[in-house]
């Protein structure tokens, strides 16, 4: 197995950063909080490696570091809808730069579907779609068949199309 | 714009910053700068040394060690010190603990599934040993007979639709493997003996075929025949959707023969799709059934070799047999 060291690790960081900010971005719906997760879920990795660990597939312990400290994080704070989020702030989750008025709705659309999600579907969903891991990677991440996955990631695909249907 | 396409489209928008992301590098190497490692455990390690002389003992202490040294074991791959112990103890630990009949029986097609990659991938990276070989044609062997068993007590419980379902992704699973062993095994005896074995054993899931129409008939004639074929049309239908996306992302890779190959199975896998919901409109779940299975065992197979051609460079769909 080859010693996943400094320089490789870093060109982790640069690689699966932004995937893994969207993932607990999508958990937890709150940007700051997320970036704090994605941020530990590294300095973590690093601590279990720097112990004399082994990991084979860096990416998916990232992405199961990141889901353990979400759940930790749903737990402590109060999970704000998107809803309520833009009603007491005028919420933007994101550093947007919206081309067209039509763009900036038809994205508060596709988010709002997303958050009508159950966790577990939203899930596959931003690995699969937004991040575009295969099925594969996903079952591995989550510890469940691929077939599971597959069909998980078909009907919650129904549910967003369900939504965005005008 | 499609749905897939706006989701896709979210990647841009939710991101970090340039300065974010520089930001958390810094504080990354900073982090990593004052964790010093501990150096790095020698090939002839306490555990591998173990292992090696106290084989089933050492094994059964790790099962009562709570678990960390099996969670750490599942990522290992062929070469890795705990690469033994993910084969030996932890699957075998996983199916005994998977305690649904449908479930247990798909885990052991995918741990044969997951055996026969990491055997061509290692084969093919030529990292293969023959201590590696043994052990991965040990466990392949097990998880086969493994699933055949939980096809026949399927059988036996009157589930006969979950049996044909599983038999066929067996066979799918196994027919397609040997294929690509028997490209990847060249002049290697022992792989092109492994490679007669699957072949064997796909054919074994063929020859189990009028036992479990039999089990079909049996349970449609009791009328609970529909819940699997619900089930079997949808995860038909996702891997389907699955596979148009991996044929997109691998658009640039193959070339005009695969393209024109891929386009004909597709088009033959929405034929029988097509007919499976007439039968099943028709109101013969049985028939439905059979022919969901077949187009499920067809998509794995697509899937399969487009993902043989990407991540091994085999010429395995458009070129010659």
């Amino acid at each position: 197995m080859k010693r996943i060291d400094e320089e490789s690790f870093i060109s982790a960081y640069d690689d699966y950063a932004d995937a893994l900010f969207r993932y607990a971005y999508f958990r937890v719906y709150d940007r700051e909080r997320a970036k704090e997760i994605m941020q530990e879920a590294f300095l973590k990795t690093w601590e279990y490696l720097a112990s004399g660990k082994k990991i084979t597939n860096v990416r998916a312990f990232l992405y199961r570091t990141v889901h353990n400290l979400s759940v930790n994080e749903a737990v402590r704070h109060k999970a704000y809808s998107l809803e309520e989020m833009q009603e007491v702030a005028g919420f933007d989750p994101a550093e947007t730069k919206e081309a067209t008025p039509e763009e900036a709705a038809e994205y508060q659309l596709v988010l709002a579907a997303l958050e009508k999600l159950e966790e577990a579907e939203r899930d596959v969903i931003v690995m699969r779609y937004v991040d575009g891991l295969p099925v594969q990677e996903i079952a591995h991440i989550l510890k469940e068949a691929p077939n599971t996955v597959s069909v998980r990631i078909h009907r919650a695909l129904q549910k967003v199309r369900d939504q965005l249907q005008p | 714009m499609n749905p897939e396409n706006k989701l896709i489209s979210i990647q841009k928008r939710v991101a970090l910053t340039d300065t974010e992301k520089a930001e958390g590098r810094g504080r990354l190497l900073a982090h990593m700068a004052l964790t010093k490692r501990k150096a790095e455990p020698s090939p002839l390690s306490f555990m591998a040394v173990m292992q090696v002389r106290y084989g089933a003992a050492f094994l059964a202490l790790l099962l009562l060690s709570g678990g960390g040294v099996l969670a750490a074991s599942e990522d290992a791959t062929p070469g890795d010190t705990l690469y033994g112990v993910k084969l030996t103890v932890t699957e075998p630990t996983l199916v005994a603990l998977t305690f649904n009949r449908k479930e247990k029986a798909a885990l052991e097609v995918e741990y044969a599934e997951r055996r026969l990659k990491e055997l061509t991938v290692a084969s093919k990276a030529k990292t293969l040993d023959e201590g590696t070989t043994r052990l991965i044609a040990a466990s392949l062997e097990n998880r086969i007979e493994g699933a055949e068993e939980e096809i026949s007590e399927l059988v036996r419980e009157g589930e006969g639709g979950d049996a044909y379902h599983a038999n066929s992704e067996l066979r799918g699973v196994l027919s397609t493997h040997a294929k690509i062993l028997k490209k990847v095994a060249g002049e290697d005896p022992t792989l092109a003996a492994i490679s007669l074995q699957i072949e064997a054993s796909a054919t074994a899931s063929v020859a189990a075929e009028p036992e479990l129409t039999a089990a079909l008939d049996s349970q449609e004639s009791r009328g609970v025949l529909r819940e699997s074929v619900e089930e079997s049309q949808e995860e038909v239908v996702a891997i389907l959707e699955d596979l148009r996306i991996d044929m997109e992302s691998a658009s640039t890779t193959l070339d005009q023969d695969d393209h024109v190959t891929l386009t004909d199975s597709l088009s033959e896998v929405t034929g029988i799709l097509e007919a499976a919901t007439r039968e099943k409109d028709e109101g013969s779940a049985k028939e439905a059934l059979k022919l969901y299975s077949s187009a499920d065992s067809m998509l794995g197979e697509l899937k399969t070799l487009i993902e043989a051609e990407q991540e091994l460079g085999l010429d395995l769909i458009g070129g010659e047999e």
